[in-house]
């Protein structure tokens, strides 16, 4: 415990204090789904959501004791945020997701480990078409947890190859959506699937 | 066992913070008032393949920007992507033409002064016609004009330009009446610097209500000049 302790409070320092010494470095390709953003009811019910996107992250981390790892996390993703009505879909608009975590790993064993997350999540649509949306007048910035699960393989003393599923949820609103009557934020629940290549420095 | 506590503190945490989440309701809107073309019964709205609008608009004095000002003020009131408007340069590839009759307005800033009625503008509605697929579309462009009254102070002709053309662009999106309300952007003779709330239930009920019409495509040869007139 005071290891992970001590490596979460190093890592903001910029001096882990590794077990090994060790820093990994990972990257993360695969694709993301999100639930709805909004729900509403205009003559007929609609909902808005990013459609399934692709996406990519990096991590850096370091092990600590007892199969514990800590790192940083950076993700992004991005496509469209669809409204569906009447059984039709509409583009709204492009939108990117910035998701930025401080992850605390425990390895099961020599291939699985499991996760959890902390950061916060940007929405970042696109600025010429934020007129008319839900992203009129902010694009939100909120704080975000989510677990999730990872395989590995090493395949040399340097590189690893794996995959992973996490998921993580949020709050989410607007202040368009709270001028237009929404009272309360909607919980966002996100999968993440993908795989990954690790490589290890040090 | 301390470590599993750790894991057993990080699942509660997060099922905390998602479970204690609350659910938002869905907004209550105002009633809407009459959108429909009368004595037709006829629903119009732009569809989301035409968007954005285009607006070819006549450079007359300030008209271009109150046609911007106009545009923006009625995108606010929706959420969902359902309309956007673009004044673009080239009239033949516009689906809106906005004119200013007569002379120039004189030039002068917008203020708060209580409003005057010291314009006016009308909305053409062209007549419709069906299309090669067994619809029906409209035979021309929309065309909205307005004109001011001389005799009166500048920043009270300037403030009722801006009032009218957004009343009138109100019609331009599909709002083929009035409102009842003199609070209202689309009452007759509106007062109103900006869509109310009974304006922004209107303009979204209307935007999920299916359209009876579609819009004149630009660039297919020369429409016919019937029309229908809202003012």
């Amino acid at each position: 415990m005071r290891g992970v302790t001590l490596g979460v409070l190093g890592l903001f320092c910029g001096a882990a204090p590794s077990v090994h010494g060790q820093v990994v470095v990972r990257l993360d390709a695969g694709a993301v789904w999100t639930s709805d953003l909004a729900q509403d009811v205009i003559v007929t019910p609609i909902t808005v959501a990013p459609a399934v996107a692709p996406a990519v992250g990096i991590w850096i981390g370091t092990p600590l004791a007892d199969a514990y790892q800590v790192g940083i996390r950076i993700h992004w993703a991005h496509s469209n945020v669809v409204r569906r009505e009447l059984d039709a879909e509409f583009a709204v608009l492009p939108l990117a997701v910035w998701t930025g975590t401080m992850t605390l790993e425990r390895r099961l064993n020599a291939w699985v480990a499991v996760e959890a997350a902390v950061g916060a999540i940007k929405y970042a649509p696109g600025s010429d078409d934020r007129r008319a949306t839900l992203f009129q007048d902010d694009a939100p910035l909120v704080a975000t947890v989510g677990l999730g699960a990872r395989a590995r393989r090493a395949v040399s003393s340097r590189w690893a190859v794996g995959a992973y599923l996490t998921y993580d949820g949020h709050q989410f609103v607007t202040q368009a959506l709270r001028a237009g009557g929404v009272t309360g934020a909607r919980t966002v629940h996100r999968v993440s699937g993908g795989v990954s290549v690790y490589w290890s420095v040090g | 066992m301390t470590r599993r506590w750790v894991w057993v503190g990080v699942l509660l945490a997060l099922t905390v913070v998602v479970a204690a989440c609350e659910s938002p309701d869905t907004p209550v809107r105002l009633a809407p008032y009459q959108f429909r073309l009368a004595g037709t019964d006829t629903v119009f709205h732009w569809p989301a393949s035409s968007l954005p609008v285009r607006f070819w608009v006549e450079p007359a004095g300030a008209l271009p920007e109150y046609v911007d000002r106009g545009l923006r003020t009625w995108e606010r009131q929706f959420l969902y992507g359902e309309f956007r408007g673009q004044r673009v340069a080239d009239s033949a590839a516009a689906e809106v033409l906005v004119s200013m009759e007569g002379d120039p307005p004189p030039d002068a800033p917008l203020t708060d002064d209580p409003p005057l009625m010291v314009c006016e503008g009308v909305t053409l509605i062209p007549n419709r016609e069906a299309d090669s697929e067994g619809g029906t579309r409209f035979a021309g462009r929309l065309q909205v004009s307005v004109w001011w009254f001389a005799g009166f102070a500048p920043s009270d002709i300037a403030n009722c330009l801006a009032r009218v053309t957004a009343h009138e662009l109100g019609h331009a999106l599909g709002i083929f009446a009035h409102s009842a309300d003199p609070n209202d952007l689309m009452f007759l003779r509106p007062d109103a610097r900006a869509p109310s709330l009974r304006d922004r239930s209107t303009i979204q009920v209307l935007y999920h209500t299916p359209s009876d019409i579609l819009p004149w495509i630009p660039n297919q040869g020369a429409p016919a000049v019937a029309s229908t007139p809202i003012r």
